[in-house]
């Protein structure tokens, strides 16, 4: 029987029986759900007090400097700058400009198609931007998997497969590079770089032959030495906030999956499988 | 009783069981998966008006649980023991087993745990798992396989000799 099949088996067996109190499950969580929106009411009107304060100072320290009683103020010079647009010349990194910077980065003797990506939002900042792509070189296709996000996720070898690295670069970032074969018996073979930044962010790499997930099999490896992941990774390109050029002229690269708001639940968790919006 | 507190009773009725079957193999014991599965149900009921029009609002209970279990594992990782065993579910039988393959899962981080209970134990697809988890299908096909090879060592050949 093969691991993955033993595995959902004794998943099963292990709670399927399990019995449980819901009345006070219920109880408890109706409870607690008013809690959560007594909470909720009381952060709300905090919050627009804390507006209308604001609002009555800036106003009361305008009219400071106003002049004469009654005189107009025009609009304001500045506005506040939206969550894309970080800088006049830098914006949030999206999948299309993962994309293109990807590209120019991959080496030239292979043909790049189906491209899919996404990315998400957290309510405290930006969260991961993740593309995929099949690269085709003259031994058939594969696919690559880049994904790009603040949060220095921990890195580590330890239960992971032989030929697993970690290491430490002299500028501090802790790079993790792995070659894999699929614990489920198939061919699938993967080579993989993880990077993480001493500023937190996260940039890993997946390249893999391609024979389960995507295309037939077509090829015995992986077509992306270690070498080549551990460059690309390493760039110092990738960022959060890139040129606004580069993601204006990436924008027609394709049309990336509607982006996510990750918040504590239930703010807004948002999935193709059915959760609301 | 309100209408929104009977159709919340009633939808906590029908899905109760099964979020308190997948926060046991989330969380590992028995008091910590009735915390998770109120929890849980607290937030689906302040939030009841939007989830009652959700699409798939079990979906969407399904969602709020995995993502307060990462997000509650990501809080108190520093106090949690990096290995124990267990409360069992049932005492008849199997108990070695389930004793194993707990602490197994518990080796695991709060994210791959997660990807673990919704591909094999909720059959998943890896799309569907990385839209409720808010992750990318690449990052879930990485860590999904990090996680069983992880598993597979934890467990030897433990797994194969208690089934047979």
């Amino acid at each position: 029987m093969e691991f993955e099949t033993e595995l959902r088996e004794r998943l099963h067996a292990g709670v399927d029986r399990a019995a449980v109190d819901l009345d006070a499950l219920i109880a408890g969580g109706v409870a607690q759900g008013k809690q959560f929106a007594r909470r909720r009411r009381l952060t709300q009107l905090v919050a627009a007090a804390a507006t209308i304060a604001v609002i009555g100072s800036a106003a009361a320290y305008a009219g400071s400097l106003s002049g004469p009683a009654g005189h107009q103020f025009g609009p304001a010079a500045q506005t506040t700058a939206t969550p894309s647009e970080t800088s006049p010349t830098l914006k949030t990194l999206t999948p299309q400009a993962a994309l293109q910077l990807l590209l120019e980065q991959l080496p030239p003797d292979g043909k790049t198609g189906k491209y899919t990506g996404g990315s998400n939002v957290k309510t405290t900042g930006p969260g991961e931007v993740w593309i995929s792509l099949s690269y085709t070189d003259p031994q058939g296709p594969s696919n690559l998997t880049l994904a790009v996000m603040p949060e220095p996720i921990p890195l580590s070898c330890a239960g992971q497969s032989p030929q697993c690295s970690l290491t430490t670069l002299p500028n501090g970032s802790k790079l993790l590079l792995e070659e894999t074969v699929s614990p489920d018996g198939s061919d699938l073979r993967t080579r993989q770089a993880h990077l993480v930044r001493k500023d937190g962010l996260y940039i890993s790499l997946i390249s893999d032959n391609a024979t389960k997930w995507k295309d037939k099999g077509t090829r015995p490896l992986p077509p992306l030495s270690l070498a080549e992941l551990r460059a690309i990774v390493t760039s110092p390109r990738w960022r959060l906030s890139v040129d606004a050029a580069l993601v204006d002229e990436s924008n027609s690269l394709f049309v990336p999956r509607p982006t996510q708001t990750i918040s504590d639940p239930p703010a807004g968790p948002t999935s193709p499988s059915g959760s609301p919006s | 009783m309100s209408v929104d507190l009977e159709e919340f009773t009633e939808f906590a009725a029908a899905r109760g069981a099964q979020l308190f079957k997948m926060a046991y193999l989330l969380a590992g014991d028995r008091h910590a998966a009735e915390d998770l599965t109120q929890t849980t149900l607290g937030k689906l009921y302040a939030a009841w008006s939007r989830v009652r029009r959700a699409d798939n609002p079990v979906a969407y209970s399904r969602t709020v649980m995995v993502r307060t279990y990462v997000a509650g594992r990501k809080k108190t990782r520093l106090e949690q023991p990096t290995s124990y065993l267990p409360e069992l579910v049932n005492t008849d039988g199997d108990t070695s087993l389930r004793v194993t393959l707990f602490a197994a899962l518990s080796e695991l981080a709060a994210r791959d745990r997660a990807i673990v209970v919704l591909r094999y134990w909720e059959d998943h697809s890896v799309e569907d798992t990385a839209a409720i988890l808010g992750i990318s299908p690449g990052t879930v096909r990485t860590r999904s396989m990090r996680a069983l090879t992880r598993v597979r060592k934890e467990l030897g050949s433990d797994l194969s000799d208690l089934t047979s």
